[in-house]
């Protein structure tokens, strides 16, 4: 028991350690952290100028706002498709929807380089490169997997004889998934968001093939932390990682096991 | 409305479940479809409900062919054996949920809610969520779901089998007396044959994907018409002897427990156990190899020889019921 409490209390340091560095770093003085020859590990000097300076230079909320507008739209993008896509499976003999499914997680298997390329050729004819629309697609294409397995999961956990007492009470398609159907997904429907929108937000590679020029904030903390402009990259990582903070406690109760797994049974 | 079965065929891969069933249910008929669990009671009241199609045969209402018709389509109602009472909706929008669907006008839809609540006694938890209700309250409940409307016939696949004993003898009078004050063409699917002797007007009794036979209560239990009907209806099943023990050749003899008097003739058994029903005895006995169950009012114990006589029993040869 002792022994597991020092590997939890190393692996919480561990992970911790590298947060601590950045929070030294965007609040203390850079006279004793960039540009000093011995960098403190105690906060000396506390200030606010860092975040100040680097959030006032235009470079910082355009890209904010790019990747604001990416996940969400990710996240709305992939529910659309992934609610029909989820209950389609949930309603087909598994024998049909388990190789279906397994078929869907296969594309997360190609590298986003490999995909990327010919996408940002394709983009540039269709006068989709360089927009978020374009960006918003092509992650997609990483998030509906998975989010259309944690969806006919959900659905398929629904019992049948429910939908069938609302096709006796009159209810068509349509119906049945607005009034009785997708009110009963909610957990799903948030894990489903969230995993999207996540990985929209800390997406790099199809941001940078798709959106180079004007790009969103990961990529913009990668040129500012290459090019010397370190100070800005930190503020950035730093409110960067806020609203990813607040969804996942927002969230939280939803991003069990049991949501995730779809309700798949051996 | 009548509801008019011909030829019903159903399939799973090669296993047969529905294997022509036909039959005519009157209107306002309280018509019970009875089976051991397995028999496809439940894929024959789907396929009526248009949840699944048949792969053959017709159904036809009031002098309609419904057979193709999607169950949204149909003028159906449907109580499930568990209820399948909305989880996100309270008590009163589930009752109201046939009503939206077909664009009742609100003032109608609250005078209809409020009636049917009223006549199953659940007015007072109209606002409650189905998930906090008693499961008796839950069968009430998607009871008036299926009778807030006027649908043409009424399908119930074993509604009363969640409640407890209690509960069911009461729910099953009440049921009785709201389907003769509708009038409504009722199809009623259980495996308790007690249940089905009580409320049914006709039972057909579904076996190998056929009714084996359907009549009126009383019919079926004194006139079976197969050795099969025979085991299955009753509280204790019909006793069988060879023909010959009773001076008929070559046929079986069958006789209920209360036709035979005890203490009386010149046949014995053996008592191997006694079961009391009210102020009967039930007594499961050994006759020469053959177990049979005799009644009496008085009490014997394991092991006591008693004599009987048979007073009236029907002939079947080859399991079939001889006329």
């Amino acid at each position: 028991m002792k022994w597991s409490y020092l590997g939890a209390a190393f692996a919480v340091v561990y992970f911790l350690f590298p947060l601590y560095i950045l929070v030294l770093l965007a609040f203390n003085s850079p006279r004793y952290t960039l540009f000093a020859k011995f960098p403190s590990l105690l906060p000396i000097q506390l200030t606010l100028n860092n975040l100040e300076s680097a959030l006032q230079g235009s470079s910082f909320v355009d890209p904010f706002v790019r990747s604001l507008e990416t996940a969400t739209l990710v996240g709305v993008i992939t529910l659309a498709l992934a609610v029909p896509a989820g209950y389609g499976l949930s309603r087909l003999p598994r024998s049909i929807a388990y190789p279906v499914l397994t078929l869907l997680l296969v594309t997360n298997m190609m590298p986003a380089i490999v995909v990327g390329i010919p996408i940002a050729v394709e983009f540039v004819k269709l006068h989709m490169f360089e927009t978020v629309q374009g960006l918003s697609l092509a992650q997609t294409l990483v998030t509906l997997p998975l989010a259309t397995f944690i969806l006919q999961g959900t659905f398929s956990s629904i019992p049948r004889d429910l939908e069938n007492q609302a096709r006796v009470d009159g209810a068509d398609l349509l119906h049945r998934l607005s009034s009785v159907l997708i009110p009963l997904t909610g957990p799903g429907m948030a894990a489903a968001f969230l995993i999207s929108w996540m990985f929209s937000w800390d997406e790099f590679t199809y941001a940078i093939l798709l959106l180079p020029y004007h790009s969103t904030l990961p990529v913009t903390i990668y040129t500012d932390v290459t090019r010397g402009n370190l100070l800005a990259g930190v503020a950035f990582s730093l409110v960067f990682t806020l609203p990813v903070i607040v969804l996942t406690f927002a969230l939280q109760k939803y991003l069990k096991g049991e949501y995730l797994s779809g309700g798949i049974k051996g | 409305m009548t509801v008019e079965l011909v030829e019903i065929r159903k399939y799973y891969g090669t296993k047969r479940v529905l294997d022509g069933i036909s039959e005519k249910i009157e209107s306002g008929e309280f018509f019970v479809i009875l089976g051991p669990s397995g028999e496809g009671k439940s894929t024959l009241l789907k396929v009526m409900a248009g949840i699944e199609r048949p792969d053959s045969g017709k159904m036809i209402v009031d002098g309609q062919d419904i057979t193709y018709q999607p169950p949204e389509r149909r003028n159906v109602a449907m109580v499930f054996q568990n209820y399948a009472l909305y989880p996100n909706m309270s008590v009163r929008d589930n009752i109201a949920f046939p009503l939206k669907m077909r664009r009742t006008p609100k003032k109608e839809i609250e005078e209809n809610v409020e009636r049917v609540a009223a006549l199953l006694g659940i007015g007072e938890i109209l606002d409650k969520r189905v998930t906090v209700i008693s499961g008796g309250q839950q069968q009430r409940v998607a009871l008036a779901r299926a009778i807030v409307r006027n649908p043409s016939y009424y399908l119930l696949d074993e509604p009363l089998s969640n409640l407890d004993a209690r509960m069911r003898t009461v729910a099953r009078g009440e049921l009785k007396r709201i389907q003769k004050e509708l009038r409504g063409t009722f199809i009623y699917v259980t495996h308790d044959q007690k249940e089905a002797m009580s409320l049914a007007d006709r039972v057909a009794v579904l076996h190998a994907g056929k009714f084996e036979q359907v009549g009126k209560p009383k019919e079926l239990y004194d006139y079976p018409r197969t050795k099969w009907v025979a085991e299955f209806i009753g509280d204790f099943p019909m006793n069988f002897l060879p023909g010959k023990v009773l001076g008929e050749e070559g046929v079986e003899v069958g006789f209920r427990p209360e036709w035979a008097a005890v203490n009386e003739g010149r046949m014995e058994c053996v008592v191997e156990s006694v079961e009391a029903v009210g102020d009967s005895r039930y007594l499961l006995c050994d006759h020469e190899g053959h177990r049979l169950t005799l009644v009496s009012r008085n009490n014997y114990d394991v092991g006591d020889k008693i004599k009987f006589e048979v007073n009236d029993f029907r002939k079947f040869k080859d399991g079939v019921l001889m006329d």
